[in-house]
Parts: C-alpha cells; sequence; structure tokens
C-alpha cells in the first residue's frame, strides 16, 4: 500500500497539468500578497488630501439638508419599529448620519481584519484547484485507459484506490501550505514594514493563523472529493460539469429558490469553516393589526457544523467511488 | 497446486446490457485450456469474445458465470497471487502519456517492487533504449508495442498474454512480435496470442483454440487442426476433365470438379492419379496437392456461426466444438 502510495505521490508531482494548476494557484497567492502590500499601506497624502475635498463638501450638504435627512430617518425606523415582532432589534442607526473623515480614507489598516478577510476571500482559489486537480489526476487515467494497464501490475483495487486519493490529499497539502504561507507571510511582512500592524480596528474573524490553517485543512478534504469523483466519472470534463453543474443548480439557484437549504450548502459551510461561521437569511414574515412585514433573519453555521459537514460529504462521495471503483468494468 | 495448464476456463459468460434493456452475449460459456509451454494462438474474427475473455482473465471486467483458473489459480479471487506471473497486452498498450518510457516503466516497476535497475535491461531487450527520454505519446505504434513487451517483462512473467498485438504494425514490426514471441516460448514461457489474422498465428503458434460468438468450436495443435480440416485433396489440371472424372470414379476415388479442374478427395497419393490417368491416356497438365491453411479451417469451423464469424447460421443448427485430437 505504501509503494502505490509511493508512485502515486511520484505521479502526482510529475504530472504537467498538476504542475500547471499549483503554478496558477501560487500566482494568485502572489497577487494576493501583493494586494496585501497595498492594504497595509498608510494613506499617502494626496489620498488623505483627496478624501478631505470629498468630506468638506458631503459635510456641507449635510449641513444644510441633514437635519431633514435625519427625520426621515427616524420617521421610517418609527414606522418599521411599528409592525416590528422585536421593535428593540430595529436600528436605522439615524444618529450616525454626519459624514466622518474616515468614510474617505477607507479606515485603518489593521493585520489581524485584513489579512483574515484576505485569506477568507482567496480559499475559493483551495478549494476549486484541489478538486479539479485531484479529479483529473485520476480520471485522466480512465480516459487514456492507463488505469487497465496498472490494474494488471496491482490488482488489488481497494489499494489501488486508496493509494490514489490519498496521494490527491497528500499531494495537495504541501500546495496549500506555500500558497497560504505566502500570502501570511506576505501581509505580515507588509504591515510591519509599514507600521501597521497594531493599527485600530477589530476582526469579526479568526485570527489569519488560524484561517490559514483551516485553509491547509480543508485543502485535501476536498481533494478527496475531487478524485472519488475522478472516479466515478471516469473524464476530467465529466468531473468539470459536475463541479460546475452543482455549483450552479444546487449553491445558487436552487439555494435561492429554498432558503431553507442555506444552511446544508456547501458554499455556506465551507464558508463557516474557513472563517469561524458564516451567517446566512431567511425571509420571515409576520402578520400584525399594522398589516404583514417580512424581514430577513440572520441565521448562523457554526465552525463545527461546517468541519463535520465537509467531513461527511467527502465520505460519502468517496465510499461511493470505492464501491463502484471495486465492481465496474474497466475498459 | 500443480497443473500442467496455465489457462483453464469452464463455461465462462459475459454478457453486456445496453441502453435499450437488450443484452449481448460477448462470450457465452467458453470452455478454454491454454497448455504450459509454448505459443497458443486465441483465434477468432472480430466481436468473437477473444479480448473479453482476456479482460476477464485478468480481473478487468467481471464474468456473469463460469470459472477460471491461472497456474491452477481460481481468479479473480486469487489474481493477486498470481499476477505476477502473468504479463498482458490488451489491444492497444496504454500507458501515462505525458511520461518518457522510462518513467512510465519506473512507477510499474516500483508498483510490483521490481529493482528499477531492471527498466533499462528490459529497455534494452526491446531496442527502445535510445527513446526512453521521449514522451510516450511521442512514440509510433511499434514503440508503443515495445515498450508494453519491456513492460511486461519487469515481472518475467511465466504467461505472457498478447491480445492483437499486430494490429497497425508494418511488415517489420509484425516480424519482430513474431519473433519476440517465438523467443519468449523457446525460453520455456508460455504464450498466449489473440489474433483475428490467422495466416499469421499460424506462423507462430503450437497450439490454437477457435472461438465464435463466444464458443469454442476448435481448439489443439495447429498441424492437426490443418491435417484434420486438409484430408489430403489433390487438384487436377487435365484437358479431358469428363473422362478424367470418370477414370477417377471408377477407382472408387471421390471426384468433383471445380471450374477446369478436378479435385480428388481423401488423401489419395497424387502417384496413384497420374498412374491412373496415364493408363488410360490421359495426361495431367498441372496436380497438385492442396494445402490447407488456418483460415481454410477456421472459415469451415465457423461458416453459418452468425455475427462474429462469417456468415449468418442456420435455423436450430448447433455445432459441438471441434477437437483436433479426436479428429485426427
Amino acid at each position: 500500500m505504501s509503494r502505490l502510495l509511493r508512485v502515486e505521490l511520484d505521479r502526482f508531482a510529475s504530472r504537467t497539468l498538476i504542475r500547471l494548476g499549483v503554478a496558477g494557484v501560487l500566482v494568485i497567492c502572489c497577487l494576493a500578497a501583493f494586494a496585501a502590500w497595498q492594504a497595509a499601506a498608510p494613506p499617502s497624502q494626496a489620498e488623505i488630501d483627496q478624501a478631505q475635498v470629498y468630506y468638506e463638501q458631503a459635510l456641507a450638504d449635510f449641513e444644510e439638508n441633514g437635519e431633514q435627512w435625519v427625520a426621515d430617518c427616524e420617521e421610517g425606523e418609527a414606522a418599521e419599529k411599528e409592525i416590528a415582532e422585536d421593535p428593540d432589534a430595529v436600528d436605522w442607526a439615524c444618529d450616525q448620519m454626519e459624514p466622518k473623515l474616515e468614510n474617505w480614507l477607507g479606515g485603518e489598516p489593521s493585520f489581524d481584519r485584513d489579512t483574515s478577510g484576505l485569506l477568507t476571500s482567496v480559499s475559493v482559489v483551495f478549494v476549486l484547484a484541489p478538486l479539479l486537480l485531484a479529479g483529473s489526476f485520476v480520471s485522466a487515467e480512465f480516459s487514456t485507459g492507463s488505469i487497465g494497464n496498472w490494474l494488471t501490475f496491482a490488482p488489488r483495487r481497494v489499494r489501488v484506490y486508496l493509494s490514489k486519493v490519498l496521494a490527491a490529499a497528500f499531494g495537495i497539502i504541501p500546495v496549500a501550505a506555500v500558497g497560504v504561507g505566502i500570502m501570511l507571510g506576505a501581509s505580515w511582512l507588509s504591515y510591519r514594514y509599514f507600521d501597521t500592524m497594531d493599527a485600530a480596528g477589530t476582526s469579526e474573524l479568526s485570527s489569519p493563523v488560524d484561517v490559514a490553517l483551516r485553509i491547509v485543512a480543508l485543502a485535501p478534504v476536498v481533494a478527496v472529493i475531487g478524485a472519488a469523483l475522478g472516479f466515478l466519472a471516469r473524464h476530467t470534463a465529466a468531473v468539470l460539469g459536475v463541479v460546475m453543474g452543482w455549483l450552479v443548480l444546487v449553491e445558487v439557484i436552487l439555494a435561492n429558490q429554498v432558503e431553507q437549504l442555506q444552511p446544508w450548502t456547501l458554499v455556506t459551510n465551507v464558508t463557516a469553516w474557513v472563517q469561524g461561521s458564516a451567517t446566512y437569511y431567511l425571509t420571515e414574515c409576520a402578520t400584525t393589526a399594522a398589516g404583514s412585514s417580512c424581514t430577513g433573519v440572520s441565521h448562523v453555521v457554526s465552525q463545527t457544523q461546517g468541519g463535520i459537514y465537509l467531513a461527511a460529504v467527502a465520505a460519502v462521495i468517496a465510499g461511493a467511488a470505492l464501491l463502484v471503483f471495486r465492481r465496474r468494468d474497466v475498459g | 497446486m500443480p497443473t500442467d495448464l496455465a489457462i483453464s476456463t469452464r463455461g465462462l459468460r459475459k454478457t453486456y446490457r445496453h441502453r435499450r434493456g437488450q443484452r449481448s452475449v460477448a462470450v457465452g460459456g467458453l470452455d478454454l485450456d491454454v497448455p504450459i509451454g509454448g505459443v497458443h494462438g486465441f483465434l477468432g474474427p472480430n466481436g468473437a469474445g477473444k479480448t473479453t475473455t482476456i479482460r476477464m482473465l485478468l480481473g478487468l471486467i467481471r464474468a456473469d458465470s463460469g470459472t477460471m483458473t491461472l497456474f491452477g489459480q481460481t481468479v479473480p479471487e486469487r489474481l493477486p497471487d498470481v499476477i505476477g506471473r502473468v504479463g498482458a497486452i490488451v489491444e492497444q498498450p496504454k500507458f501515462f502519456p505525458s511520461f518518457s518510457g522510462r518513467k512510465n516503466l519506473t512507477m510499474l516497476a516500483r508498483a510490483i517492487d521490481a529493482p528499477t535497475t531492471l527498466v533499462d535491461v528490459v529497455l534494452s531487450d526491446v531496442g527502445l533504449l535510445d527513446r526512453a527520454d521521449d514522451r510516450y505519446k511521442g512514440y509510433s505504434l511499434g514503440m508503443k508495442q515495445r515498450l508494453a513487451i519491456a513492460a511486461t517483462l519487469l515481472k518475467d512473467p511465466d504467461l505472457l498474454i498478447f491480445d492483437e498485438p499486430t494490429n497497425g504494425l508494418d511488415p517489420a514490426g509484425i516480424r519482430e512480435i513474431r519473433g519476440t514471441m517465438r523467443g519468449l516460448a523457446e525460453r520455456g514461457k508460455t504464450v498466449l496470442v489473440s489474433s483475428h489474422i490467422l495466416a499469421e498465428v499460424e506462423q507462430v503458434a503450437d497450439t490454437v483454440s477457435i472461438i465464435a460468438r463466444g464458443e469454442l468450436i476448435a481448439s489443439g495443435r495447429v498441424a492437426d487442426l490443418i491435417g484434420a480440416g486438409a484430408a489430403g485433396t489433390v487438384r487436377v489440371g487435365i484437358a479431358d476433365v469428363p473422362g478424367a472424372q470418370r477414370v477417377l470414379g471408377a477407382q472408387g476415388w471421390t471426384v468433383r470438379t471445380e471450374g477446369r479442374y478436378l479435385l480428388v478427395d481423401g488423401g489419395v497419393p497424387p502417384a496413384s492419379i497420374t498412374e491412373a490417368l496415364a493408363s488410360q491416356q490421359l495426361f495431367v497438365d498441372e496436380l497438385v496437392p492442396v494445402r490447407v491453411d488456418l483460415e481454410s479451417v477456421f472459415l469451415e469451423l465457423t461458416a453459418g456461426r452468425g455475427p462474429g464469424t462469417h456468415a449468418p447460421p442456420p435455423a436450430g443448427e448447433h455445432r459441438p466444438a471441434h477437437h483436433a485430437e479426436e479428429a485426427s
């Protein structure tokens, strides 16, 4: 088994498509690192001057019309409170309408907040890339027919299956680690360089290191799903079709049509795992004496649920692929 | 388990289901015995079930029913125990196209725990050493076949299975493959070669099994099969065909006409024919013992066996398998 695994890891590392994919991932990570550099930099004097101009214009406008705007805001807020189930929850922030300079400066840099946000936004790369690279790693063997030749040398199908799936999972870990390391390291160096590491700003997200570690842990799980899909679909294009079809039909269209599905979509659970939690909204309508009203009520998917959900999905797909590979004829 | 058979199948059956729910029989109760040693031809027209049988033996596809053994070990159950003794090329060789020939073989060697130093040895054996670092997808068909043979040699197998090994090869390549097969047999290996090109197999095989529509219809030594089919026919060219037919018929021999020739069946010695005709002042222009080859035996045996052979089967006809040992 370990012999086969070593051979498969060698094949994983030697495939041209895998190498191109890894290069693509690392390029994206380098671009993200550049974005971190820009985010870490404090605003230049020119940006401050420009912001000051916009701020003064807005302030003048507010001084002329602000009283009316606040009155309108409070009227609307009061109307909603009348029909709301929980009036105390209604807050339109009418007392914060006066413009502030930082509105045009984009807030001060914060390593924790900005880097966690950056890693979270780039995490989609560490979902799609392992899925497709692992899928092509396995399915290419079926589409070229080399799996038949391979099985005449290694006929124990369970071992062959495990060696390929584990090679895809283990092979993707260093890619994820290096990619995330580039972003994390570059971001840290940037904030240190500009001395904005401890600038104001709190993060609702986890610490960047935690996010990075969770992304690295996620990549092999997704690779297992991709490899299993490769065994089931037997063609890279088919794997791509399944992934894209699922994203469009289930994650976008169906999840929007049936809101109750949102806590069970891959996107929500991946977000929950990476970010620490994920918020989704369900429309809840209430009828009162004043009429009926509908509001979007937020719900939270915890990181634990996200992790368990992803592990379960991977286990089910991998198990199904193993059963199919054991029984299905190899052409 | 000691056995004198490299391959044995009994009642081996495989059907395929098509999209409309119809089932087609690829192999229909095949009884096949391949003795240890020598080259065994596995013959049949396209679609007769040769490749399906080989794939079942190698565990690539599942049989619906029946039993199979390789060197006495039941497969697919005991296949992992015996696969080290079997090297196979099924249809076209298929390796990882973007890897070099050497890389492909090195991975296979590592998978079976063979020393990687053996890779260059087998590449040299098949004359591919100087192209070993080229990508497999750049190889010609002949080179691919040679690489596949090199791959099988990594195991130093006792049984080599070649499925249509000369498909797409030029005459030189065909001759090379034939020489390789004979060479392996002379080194004590058993070679099973499946083909629909009978003349090619006739030149290299010691024994053959002929199948049609997934059933065995004949098996035995090539010489015996040809002998059984030939039965000693002599073709006679002569000016007075009716007169000669009367004279030869009067000898009690079976005589028939074929155009301007007479065919004398039954193993009558050519000298007796000339003697009988000359005694009546009839002199032959041409006297040729008809050479029966494997192809004509095959065509005779498979005639009327429907798809996968060469003609549709007459209603209700069923022909039993023909064994050369019994006929000869």
